[in-house]
């Protein structure tokens, strides 16, 4: 029932803050509209003035994506590159905003009635995100050691099971086996991004200066309360799937060879990505009513 | 009692097969024993070898492949030019192979085993034992024949490449000693590299291949008599005529079916034999279904399957390196349990192999020298027959909305290539084995299948039709090719085929510039009087654009040019060049603008390697880029959130 009732908590608090959604959709965009810049400039050079890519307007063609790669791939992994700084800046911006919604959440909870929310939000959230910026880039560092831990665990479960299927002849088995060991991998990654959740919102709530204590604490604090941290985990997780299909089949039924529908499917693309800022939120405020709920006995 | 016996049935058999009456002639009869120690990971033979010296010439000397001697140590021609055995592979000593002369002699006559030296004609690496030569004492007379009898042992490697063992997987092939080919007097007996496959002379081969009792066995021709030999063995015979080569597979964990196939224009029947590892079972009727449809493609547009049988044989994933082989009657498949309906590696490769049958079976080119003569004839063939059967746009893959066609990825490869080598080569002489595989595969399928566009389907049904029926069971060459092209389309096509197989140059037609201009009337001083362009100031006078479209050859090749010509008000021009110069314009006066051009409108240049830059348009679409750059961009907002999670 505690579970159900921070769940509930935590969608609904997300939902109460539109404006931190809004800005980590508008944080997103902003990151993307380069790729976006980047790729359309692209495509203009390399198949704006060609009839041939006409057809790609209305279905992918292989033909023209190989002749793509092969004659024009320079600019395009140029573009991969640029992505791949982008992502980097976006994971140090995203710990940034990781201090700035959760003191935003934990001030809400604090000053229960939320007037002055207007002009309160942006100076809240931007100083939280600041000050503990170094803390949770140092939370990061420390969780190398539970992420090798997760290799050292994935190791060991392939060397268990290669005997199984040394001979090849049982093809059936070795898929599942493969199967199992994905499963397993994203079980541990899911598990470790729990744990690091809930050492930051240790760490905001004390405003605490030692992380790794923290980091250590919420590992023990997770394992104690295995079966509802992640009952709690997965409602979320569940939640983000449904959001996922729910885009999926809006996504496929919009034909997209003319200008208005090819709008329409953007602007259905920015909806979910902002139910995706939504969903994050909610991750954070759910897991932190669950975890000062614990302390409150 | 029991070999008299089988004497008769053989005879019977023969007689009761009349279409079987020498389709080839007969220049080899090899009668072999084989036994399987699955132990030592090898076979012990004994072969007796009637050899006719078909030739003019008397021989003194034979030559031998002894194939499997590539597998005898890192120093061998095979393993050097590839850069070494799998790494998969532990160097174990049971897992290299050889084959082990133990004795040869004329039957009723000298013992050669002395006789016996290793020679390299190809590269002169000392430590290859691929070829074999023996002296005789005195030469096999011409139009005589000479009787060989020769024990030998055949140790398979652990499987990597085509022959070999994988636990109780084994696939018997090159594994005998096989008499070379007598060309003009001269031997023709390549060793065996990296990047080559065989070359034989047709003839006779009944096999008696004996392992334990609980072994499936498959083999090259129609299994003539099983028998249980009462000590925990069976020995299987195996006969067929009118073959080069000699295979056979042994795994208790095969599962067989048998079926009979029949067709009947043109008159079909057969029977298809499928040895499935027991983890595949699930791909059975893919595997059947696909056979059948290469029996019915191969033998309508080329001509009837003409034996008795054909063998399908699927080795477990651990053996990939068996699979996608063909030998005569008999190949090698590839699958995995985990492939889903939507991938079609098993229907090609098994459309590819049966294919072989015609490629390299029948039609027995040398496929050390000529590769693509194989290989590329059937890639050809295996695209078109994936086409028909599986989608033209989807013939390889096809999974939801993700469709590549057989032809798409074999475009890829060829234009996507350094272009360092001619089509026409010999196997061992290529920059690579990348660059034999795209050369003989891709882009001389790709260059047929130009062919085929330039002179139209009806005609390359002809030649290819007229090329199989008129080489059937002897051994073409690229020219024997080109003379039957040039006999049926009663064309000259020396420059398509100089081109585009004795040369690795490329072939890349663009559109240069298109341009639409107005025509200014007399302006400025004319005869002492100054005149102006009346458009300037009267609205009403029609404007006149010069349009021009420019056609440039950025490649060395040269091919003969369609343009495609479109203007604002529909109205379309063709023209035609002869694509010699490096560029070419053509201008119009007209009172609209151009809208687009276009090379080659009906798609012949398959090689031309920038498809993109065949056609043009006046305006950008400027809807397709916005279209595309926001998608990757939702899905890169999408990895964010993940990131940001
Ligand atoms: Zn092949």
């Amino acid at each position: 029932m505690k579970i159900l009732k921070s769940y509930g908590y935590g969608v609904k608090r997300a939902v109460l803050e539109p404006k931190m959604v809004f800005v980590l959709w508008l944080i997103n965009i902003l990151f993307s509209s380069v790729i976006f810049f980047l790729f359309s400039k692209y495509l203009t050079d390399a198949l704006g003035n060609s009839p041939a890519a006409e057809g790609l307007l209305k279905k992918f063609d292989f033909n023209i994506f190989f002749e793509l790669i092969i004659h024009k791939g320079g600019p395009l992994q140029m573009i991969f590159y640029a992505a791949m700084i982008l992502a980097c800046l976006f994971f140090l911006v995203s710990i940034f905003l990781n201090g700035g919604i959760l003191s935003v959440l934990i001030s809400s909870r604090r000053s229960s009635e939320n007037q002055g929310e207007g002009r309160r939000f942006s100076r809240v959230f931007f100083q939280g995100a600041g000050h503990f910026f170094g803390r949770f880039f140092r939370l990061c560092i420390y969780s190398l050691i539970l992420w090798i831990a997760v290799v050292l665990i994935h190791l060991l479960l392939n060397f268990a099971l290669k005997p199984l299927t040394a001979d090849g002849a049982n093809e059936k088995l070795m898929f599942y086996l493969i199967l199992i060991q994905v499963a397993v991998g994203a079980f541990f990654v899911f598990l470790v991004h729990m744990i690091l959740d809930y050492a930051c919102i240790k760490i905001v709530i004390e405003d605490s200066r030692s992380v790794f204590r923290s980091l250590f604490q919420m590992t023990g604090f997770v394992f104690r309360r295995f079966g509802k941290t992640l009952a709690l985990y997965y409602l979320l997780i569940m939640t983000g799937a449904g959001l996922c299909v729910i885009h999926w089949l809006i996504q496929k039924s919009i034909q997209t060879s003319s200008l208005l529908p090819i709008l329409v499917a953007f602007m259905v693309g920015q909806v979910f990505i902002l139910s995706r800022s939504w969903l994050k939120i909610s991750f954070q405020a759910a897991q932190l009513d669950y975890y000062s709920s614990t302390l409150e006995k | 009692m029991k070999k008299p016996m089988f004497v008769v049935f053989v005879f019977l058999f023969i007689f009761s097969l009349p279409c079987f009456a020498a389709m080839s002639k007969h220049i080899v009869d090899y009668r072999i024993k084989a036994k399987l120690t699955p132990e030592e990971k090898a076979v012990i033979g004994y072969e007796i070898l009637t050899w006719l010296n078909n030739s003019d010439t008397p021989v003194s000397e034979l030559q031998f492949h002894l194939y499997l001697n590539a597998f005898k140590n890192n120093r061998s021609t095979f393993l050097k030019e590839r850069g070494g055995i799998s790494r998969s592979i532990k160097p174990d000593e049971q897992n290299w192979g050889y084959n082990e002369i133990r004795k040869i002699k004329i039957k009723n006559g000298a013992d050669l085993t002395t006789a016996v030296e290793y020679i390299q004609p190809d590269d002169g690496n000392k430590d290859d034992q691929t070829v074999m030569r023996v002296l005789l004492p005195e030469p096999v007379l011409p139009h005589k024949k000479i009787i060989l009898e020769i024990e030998f042992y055949a140790k398979l490697p652990k499987v990597f490449a085509r022959a070999g063992f994988e636990n109780n997987f084994y696939m018997a092939s090159q594994w005998f000693p096989k008499i070379g080919v007598l060309q003009e007097g001269k031997w023709n007996c390549h060793q065996y590299h990296s990047s080559s496959e065989f070359f034989a002379d047709f003839g006779v081969y009944e096999v008696e291949i004996t392992v334990p009792e609980e072994y499936v066995v498959g083999a090259t021709g129609k299994r003539v008599k099983e028998i249980d030999n009462q000590d925990g063995t069976k020995t299987y015979i195996y006969y067929q005529e009118d073959i080069h080569d000699f295979a056979w597979t042994a795994c208790p964990d095969f599962v067989e079916f048998h079926e009979s196939y029949s067709l009947d224009d043109p008159p079909v029947k057969t029977e298809i034999i499928l040895l499935i590892h027991r983890s595949h079972l699930k791909l059975k009727k893919r595997y059947l279904d696909s056979l059948k449809n290469g029996i019915e493609f191969y033998s309508q547009n080329y001509g009837a399957y003409p034996y008795p049988t054909i063998t399908l044989v699927d080795p477990p994933l651990k053996a990939a390196g068996a699979g996608g082989m063909e030998y005569p009657t008999l190949f090698t498949t590839l699958g995995a349990w985990f492939f889903p309906k939507g991938l079609l590696i098993p229907e090609m490769v098994t459309i590819h192999e049966f294919g072989h049958g015609y490629w390299y079976g029948m039609v027995a080119s040398n496929e050390f020298e000529e590769p693509w003569l194989d290989e590329g004839i059937n890639s050809y063939s295996e695209i078109k027959a994936m086409a028909k059967y599986y989608g033209e746009d989807r013939s390889m893959l096809n999974l939801g909305p993700l469709k590549i066609s057989d032809f798409t990825f074999q475009r890829a490869r060829v234009i996507g290539s350094g272009r360092l080598d001619p089509i026409l080569k010999k196997s061992w002489e290529f920059y690579s084995g990348g660059s034999y595989g795209l050369n003989s595969y891709s882009k001389a399928a790709l260059s047929l299948l130009m062919l085929e566009r330039y002179l139209g389907e009806d005609i390359m049904a002809m030649v290819m039709k007229t090329y199989f029926k008129r080489w059937k069971f002897k051994h073409p060459t690229t020219e024997n090719f080109i003379e039957v092209a040039e006999d049926v389309s009663k064309q000259d096509l020396g420059w398509f085929f100089d081109q585009f197989w004795r040369s690795p140059d490329k072939l890349d037609y663009a559109i240069g510039r298109l341009r639409s201009t107005e025509v200014k009337e007399p302006e400025g001083i004319f005869e002492g009087q100054y005149k102006t362009d009346p458009k300037d100031k009267e609205k009403n006078v029609e404007k006149i654009y010069k349009n021009e479209v420019s056609i440039i050859r950025k490649g060395e090749l040269v091919f003969p040019q369609d343009v495609l010509i479109i203007f604002e008000n529909g109205e379309e021009i063709r023209e035609k060049w002869d694509g010699k110069d490096r560029w070419k314009k053509f201008k119009y006066l007209r009172p609209y603008k151009l809208k687009s051009a276009q090379i080659d409108p009906e798609n012949i240049m398959i090689l031309d390697i920038d498809h993109m830059n065949n056609s043009r348009l006046m305006k950008p679409n400027k809807i397709l880029p916005l279209k595309h750059a926001l998608g990757l961009m939702l899905d890169f907002q999408k990895l964010l959130t993940w990131i940001g999670m």
